[in-house]
């Protein structure tokens, strides 16, 4: 029976609508497609219903006359021809591909390429004509094959024999790869067959094949008789001498080592250092024969190490090994592993080592070294002390502890000098009256500071002039100090000019440019004199009075020192201030090509210096300069914005810094006490009370005897040496570490797995990256990060779970313990959100995103998963940008309306206000904290300890970052009243709930951390009164017994970290109580076969509350700088609008 | 995280020590004993007759019961404790926390099944229930409110453990033998508290059943969905539906806040019931689950899957 049916569409439907039986279509059948037209021819009978069903889809029996030639068919199905597949499967985790050749050479070329290539998971069969039994197709079953194999199994028009690959899309249907058919769903082929498909409707159904290993088919052969070869021994071990070769990174100098004129130059910086860079310094004195030396070397600190312009050589670590210096702008050569370095160079741990380069060149040097306790903090043998008498004060320093020799200089005969000239600086040079006004009289010339590396024999001058600026310049700080008016009030601009000029005139070249930068940042329209001022005072403390080509070339090749760093950018901004001043102008033409020729063609490496060496300068001159190079590149205002996106990622990973950003008088006069060194004696009595606290937590719960504390306790000292590393006490902090790595090996494998190794190797990390002064908040070295690759899923879930909840190990970043297990997300959309926190770039983010907003926008129910994707958006809006936090902002809000889900908004909110703190957004965050005010107002009951620690926590620093402190008084006064409601007593807010309240451990727990936000955000404010009363209330709650340890352990975590604002002193007796009286909680979680999490969550609270980033500033300054950050931030974003603007791109 | 290989098949219940230090695995013919904290195997009972479910009494005595009931201490071998009939088959057993009273629900014959409560000490039965025409697949017991539940086929009922034994009897004797329809409850319905029991659910299969800790919800896995009853009013409180096959275990975590339920899915879904929402999803790839427990300190929970036993942490639901 021959069935004509009008086009593919009939005949499709025909065959899924079971309009045909499956026995009859599934069987063999002859038919074509003839110009549209499906005509099949088959056997079998088929039944009254489906003959009416064919009819009315239009099919109708025909003669066998009236059918074109038909071709045999396996079933009615093979009739469809197959489609593209467009996205096959790629052959990654787990793929089976299957290929098939036409001759067992083709088969021994294709194993061997794909054994090259690294695939050895192979299989191979043959397949037989069934009248002949000689193997004619050769099939070769591959798992993950190279991608390079499969694209040549897809190339068009080449080879002819060229492999097939195929792809199982059905229990065995194999179809070739690019390929699917539309009916595979049902096509099932015959049990012990196999059924191979190809395009455009070549099916093959063959005997189901037995795959062997590759290797039981193959029969290696050597090419020749091996020889085999006696093993000896060299005559002697190879002797490589190590030579010192110019190269490396710019790392910059943390060692620097004096052998002439050593203690003058001591003298000289002690006498002219703030006592803030004093700190930073540690010194020791060496003696060889009658030869001395004096090597001053930067404490460990979290700032980049301080400059030092003296004369000796400026050394930088080596390999990061913390005992081993090389000088600036050299390695070591041939380059060897670090530890064969280490072993060479410095195998005692407990000396500092520094390679001098020797003069008889050959680029040979002679290790020098000293041990590390002979380094003292040079703050320890400073005592400043009253000139009463006039004089110059010559016993600074007992002569017992510091009885240099007296040397000559060389270096400094070899330099040019470089004091500006009396006329270019006579304008800045004009000293200001006390009053503020500019002073008439200005120094002579003996009078004249002089440079910190200038000889001994002009010493800097100590007339009375000098004291007499400097008098000055204390009058217009305290003038400064006592204004009760916001930092970019317009009487503060006279005085940055004032102390700008005093500190030139009195050479604090740091201080000057702090103060020029302000001066020019509040007005930059009276910029005219200002930037050549500023310039002029630059030029005094820089190498070089003019940039050239060729001393840029050199800056973005080697090291810079800030002083050059810093002329750049003064260069730069007064050469853009010419080049508008002369458009403006516009009828000098000359002049204006004269002005753009000069820096046209040096523009763009003027902008690769400054963005080399950009993360050692105020932020402020970073952005005048960047500004600048804009202006003289002729407007290119993308690269400001790519400028603005550094700065603001610059700010958000730790805000504006102490020593850049600040000047010293506000350092010193804001701070109310060294929190560093109160912290530092005390850390050694701590480290006792924790060990104690953590052995209580095993004592007490008796059934818990068998719970071993060791790496417990191991673990907390690590965190502990982490403190002393902030707080710069590198030699107990090195050795602490040591004597816990000791332990740990002590241990021994199985013991000592994988997990201890990787966890102490991070912490390693970062203690290193402390002490070099590097900034933890970077991810761990791709080495370390690959030995995770290759651990378990149940080893790694052990290590991230701790990376999840120390901010030691992961700042910023938050790890998902469970991300390597499918199903861990609900669906697709979350697995895909948590793929989005693998490093991209802007654009690659974007496109993966926009689809999922789009997908959750357009979802029947769209709540949950649009919040989700909102939320993961907001939270990676540093990523995507301005532009695009801004569109998705008001999406956001619109969600917000419709969200009921109460930890849905408490995300949204968090992250959104996060961003609208990021990108200095006001009007979004007023919006916000008004709804965090509602949100708060509609679930008093049911918010959870997490839900108010994600409102609250974002809501105070964004709102603080975004100066509405408003909208922060009213959040704050809001849960006051709340928490005031809620108190029995009807007074002070409190945590304790009415007796008629459900006393429930999760309400009481959330109210209690409601209150340890107030308290942080009084004690920030200054209301220590309220905040101690708070504070008091907690620390009692915490003691009581009966809670559930996983919400001690938090409630501990949140009280311990809302210490962090308050006085160190406050801090420091809080948290001893604390560790005396609270019980250490001990956790049945299935990482305590390796420590005791919750345990190691409160000690890292402990640890950062008293060294961490921020506790090491007083809180006064914080709020300076907070303050600050929010200028700069607004003036960020306004330029950049301003030029996108003009340029036509808003 | 850990994933402990059982072995054998699949394991089928589960059972943590009131300490939480210690878990006890069986698969019908063998007994695992786990520190899960650290993976380690602890011990391997040996007992001779068929072990289909188990409970911790005390920390360290286990009830192994099956063909008949044994009970295990680390220092000592499995001892028989009681001997059934033959033809009986322990479908579940549970103890009150104190340990004092054992309830065990038993099949026999698949028609007939029943449950009695014994005292561990004494050993006397002090209770006893038989229902016919249905078979019981789990029970639970809330002490101090001496409700028991069992779910079993085409019913879910909860019993007054100590109800008068007369009227437990009449009371059972009104449920028809058939099972009962939706319009036969409300004439065997009655009050928990005026003794006997009642009738929750009908017409579905109920695999699993346990009480909230503060015995006013109860959780059944009934087909595809999680039901959540109100236990004092009998009423319906909600129905949970996010199991794409039938759900085979459902357990409270001891704060009462999170509902665990897990089945042929090879999912364990975390549901908040108070604010009816997923707290977590979790799939770790080793077959379907067959029962869930969560420690008695609410830290780890695990659930039995046809290849493995996983245990992992709780934790809240922002950090998981």
């Amino acid at each position: 029976m021959i069935v004509l049916f009008a086009d593919q569409n009939a005949f499709q439907l025909a065959l899924t609508s079971a309009a045909i039986p499956a026995v009859v279509s599934g069987a063999r059948a002859r038919g074509v497609i003839d110009d549209g037209r499906v005509f099949i021819e088959f056997d079998a009978r088929l039944p009254k219903d489906a003959k009416s069903a064919l009819a009315s889809l239009g099919a109708k029996s025909i003669a066998r006359q009236a059918a074109p030639e038909l071709h045999p068919l396996l079933c009615w199905h093979q009739l469809l021809p197959m489609r593209v597949d467009r996205e096959p499967p790629t052959p990654t985790d787990g793929v089976v591909i299957l290929f098939e050749v036409s001759a067992a050479e083709r088969l021994v070329e294709l194993c061997g390429e794909m054994l090259r290539l690294g695939a050895d998971r192979l299989a191979t069969a043959a397949l037989a004509a069934d009248d002949t039994h000689q193997p004619t197709r050769f099939l070769l079953r591959a798992v993950d094959p190279p991608y390079y194999t499969l694209l040549r199994t897809e190339a068009v028009g080449g080879d002819a024999q060229r492999p097939i690959a195929y792809v199982q899309q059905r229990p065995r249907v194999w179809v070739e790869r690019g390929f699917t058919h539309p009916l595979i769903h049902v096509i099932e082929p015959p049990a012990g067959r196999m059924l191979l498909l190809r395009a455009p409707g070549d099916w093959r159904l063959v005997g189901e094949p037995v795959f062997r290993d590759v290797y039981a088919d193959i029969e290696v052969r050597l090419p020749a008789e091996a020889t085999p070869w006696r093993p000896a021994q060299l005559d002697a071990r190879l002797q490589v001498t190590l030579r010192l070769t110019r190269g490396g990174d710019d790392a910059p100098a943390t060692l620097w080592v004096m052998h002439d004129g050593a203690e003058q130059q001591v003298e000289r910086l002690v006498e002219h250092a703030d006592s803030a860079l004093v700190d930073r310094l540690a010194f020791a004195v060496g003696t060889r024969g009658r030869r001395r030396v004096v090597v001053l070397r930067a404490r460990p600190s979290q700032h980049p190490p301080p400059v030092l312009v003296v004369r000796g050589t400026a050394m930088r670590s080596y390999l990061k090994l913390p005992n081993l210096f090389v000088p600036c702008g050299f390695r070591v050569e041939p380059p060897l592993r670090r530890d064969v370095i280490a072993r060479t160079l410095s195998s005692d741990a407990e000396r500092i080592t520094w390679l001098v380069p020797r003069e008889d060149g050959e680029a040979a040097f002679v290790p020098e070294s000293l041990p590390d306790i002979a380094f003292r903090p040079l703050s320890d043998w400073v005592d400043y002390v009253i000139d009463q008498e006039q004089v110059v004060l010559d016993e600074w320093v007992q002569s017992t502890r510091f009885d240099f020799a007296p040397f000559v200089s060389h270096q400094q005969v070899e330099r040019a000098p470089t004091t500006a000239a009396p006329a270019e600086v006579a304008n800045p040079n004009d000293p200001p009256a006390t009053d503020g006004r500019v002073a008439q009289d200005s120094p002579s010339p003996e009078a004249a500071p002089q440079p910190a590396d200038i000889v001994p024999e002009s010493p800097p001058p100590r007339s009375r002039k000098r004291r007499e600026l400097v008098t000055r310049l204390q009058a217009i700080e305290q003038q400064y100090l006592e204004l009760d008016a916001p930092l970019d009030d317009k009487r503060r601009a006279a005085m940055w000019r004032d102390m700008a000029r005093l500190n030139t005139m009195l050479e604090v070249a740091r201080d000057a440019t702090i103060c020029w930068s302000n001066l020019l940042w509040e007005h930059p329209s009276a910029a005219d004199n200002i930037s050549s001022a500023w310039l002029a005072s630059e030029r005094r403390a820089a190498s070089t009075e003019t940039i050239s080509r060729r001393q840029l070339e050199q800056m973005n090749s080697g090291h810079v020192a800030p002083e050059d760093a810093v002329h750049l950018a003064a260069t730069l901004v007064e050469a853009a201030h010419n080049e508008a001043a002369h458009n403006e102008a516009a009828h000098n033409e000359a002049a204006h090509n004269e002005a753009a020729d000069g820096w046209g063609d040096r523009v763009h490496l003027a902008a690769a210096v400054l963005q080399r060496h950009e993360a050692m300068l105020p932020v402020r001159v970073v952005w005048l300069a960047w500004q600048a190079v804009t202006i003289l590149s002729g407007g290119d205002v993308l690269t400001l914005a790519r400028t603005r996106d550094r700065l603001l990622e610059r700010l958000h990973q730790g805000g504006l810094e102490l020593d850049i950003d600040m000047p010293s008088f506000l350092r010193t006069n804001l701070s109310q006490g060294d929190r560093g060194r109160s912290v530092r004696g005390e850390f050694v009595h701590l480290r006792r009370m924790v060990h104690r606290w953590i052995e209580s937590g095993a004592a007490t719960a008796a059934s818990m005897s068998a719970i071993n504390t060791t790496p417990t306790r191991h673990y907390a000292d690590l965190m502990l040496a982490y403190g002393l590393a902030v707080l710069g006490e590198s030699a107990a902090c090195q050795q602490l570490v040591a004597q816990v790595e000791r332990e740990f090996h002590a241990m021994k494998t199985p013991r000592f797995d994988q997990v201890h190794r990787w966890l102490v190797a991070a912490f390693d990390e970062r203690i290193r990256s402390v002490l070099a002064g590097v900034a933890t908040t970077t991810p761990f070295s791709q080495q370390l990060l690959a030995t995770l690759d290759g651990m378990s899923r149940e080893t790694r879930y052990k290590i991230d779970r701790l990376r999840l909840h120390s901010f030691i190990l992961e700042p910023h970043q938050r790890i998902d313990p469970y991300r390597r297990w499918d199903g861990r997300y609900d669906d697709l959309v979350r697995r895909q959100l948590a793929d989005l926190y693998e490093p991209c770039d802007r654009e690659q983010l974007q496109q993966q995103l926009n689809p999922l907003l789009q997908q959750a926008v357009e979802a029947k129910s769209p709540g949950a998963n649009e919040s989700w994707v909102l939320a993961t958006a907001l939270e990676l809006a540093p990523r995507l940008g301005e532009k695009y936090t801004r569109e998705i902002l008001p999406q956001a809000m619109s969600l917000l309306d419709r969200l009921a889900d109460l930890d849905q908004r408490a995300r949204i909110l968090e992250k959104g206000m996060l961003a609208a703190a990021h990108f200095d957004l006001p009007e979004v965050g007023r919006e916000l904290s008004a709804r965090i005010v509602q949100t708060f107002r509609a679930h008093q009951e049911d918010a959870s300890d997490n839900t108010v620690r994600s409102l609250l926590g974002p809501a105070l620093r964004g709102l603080r970052k975004l100066g509405l402190r408003d909208e922060l008084n009213g959040i704050m006064n809001h849960i006051a009243r709340m928490l005031r409601s809620a108190s029995p007593a009807g007074g002070a807010p409190s945590g304790r709930l009415a007796e008629d309240d459900l006393p429930t451990q999760d309400r009481r727990l959330a109210r209690l951390s409601m209150l340890l936000h107030l308290a942080a955000s009084w004690l920030y404010f200054g209301q220590h009164t309220s905040a101690r009363q708070a504070l008091d209330e907690v620390r009692d709650a915490l003691f009581q017994t009966g809670w559930e340890k996983a919400r001690a352990a938090r409630l501990a975590r949140a009280y311990i970290e809302a210490l962090a604002e308050a006085p160190i002193e406050e801090s420091l007796v809080r948290i001893r109580d604390f560790l005396q009286r609270a019980p250490a909680p001990i956790d049945t979680y299935t990482t305590s076969s390796h420590y005791a999490r919750l345990q190691l969550d409160v000690i890292d609270a402990v640890v950062r509350t008293l060294a961490g980033d921020s506790a090491a500033i007083d809180p006064a300054i914080r709020r300076w700088l907070d303050e600050d950050e929010l200028l700069v931030r607004r003036r960020i974003h306004r330029d950049t609008r301003a030029a996108l603007a003009a340029a036509g791109m808003t | 995280m850990l994933l402990l290989d059982h072995g054998g098949a699949g394991p089928s219940c589960l059972s943590f020590s009131p300490d939480s230090r210690m878990l006890a695995v069986c698969d019908g013919s063998r007994v695992s004993v786990w520190n899960h904290l650290t993976g380690d195997l602890l011990h391997q009972p040996r007992v001779r007759h068929t072990v289909s479910c188990l409970v911790f009494t005390t920390p360290r005595n286990l009830v192994l019961a099956g063909g008949a009931i044994s009970r295990w201490t680390p220092s000592r071998a499995a001892t028989p404790w009681w001997s059934w009939p033959m033809g009986l088959t322990v479908a579940a057993v549970c103890a009150s926390p104190s340990g004092r009273n054992l309830y065990v629900a038993a099949n026999r014959h698949r028609d007939d099944c029943g449950m009695v409560v014994r005292s561990s000490s004494s050993g006397s039965v002090s209770r006893q229930l038989f229902l016919r025409g249905t078979a019981v697949f789990d029970a639970t017991v809330h002490a101090p409110t001496n409700r028991v539940a069992v779910a079993a086929s085409g019913m879910l009922l909860q019993w007054n453990a100590m109800a008068p034994k007369d009227s437990l009897r009449s009371w059972t004797q009104r449920i028809p033998a058939d099972q009962p329809s939706r319009s036969s409850i409300p004439s065997i319905a009655r009050l928990v508290g005026d003794g006997g029991g009642e009738i929750l659910g009908v017409e579905r299969e109920f695999r699993s059943v346990v009480y909230s800790p503060d015995g006013r919800l109860l959780a059944a896995a009934a087909g595809e969905s999680v039901e959540v009853w109100d236990a004092h009013d009998a009423r319906r409180f909600e129905t949970l539906a996010h199991h794409d096959a039938e759900v085979r275990a459902v357990a409270w975590s001891p704060d009462g806040r999170w509902l665990a339920s897990g089945g042929d899915d090879e999912t364990v879904v975390l549901h908040d019931v108070a604010r009816r929402r997923i707290v977590a999803r979790y799939n770790w790839g080793v077959g379907r689950v067959r029962a869930i427990a969560f420690a008695p300190d609410g830290m780890t929970v695990a659930a039995a899957c046809d290849q493995s036993v996983a245990v992992w942490d709780v934790e809240e639901p922002s950090s998981c």
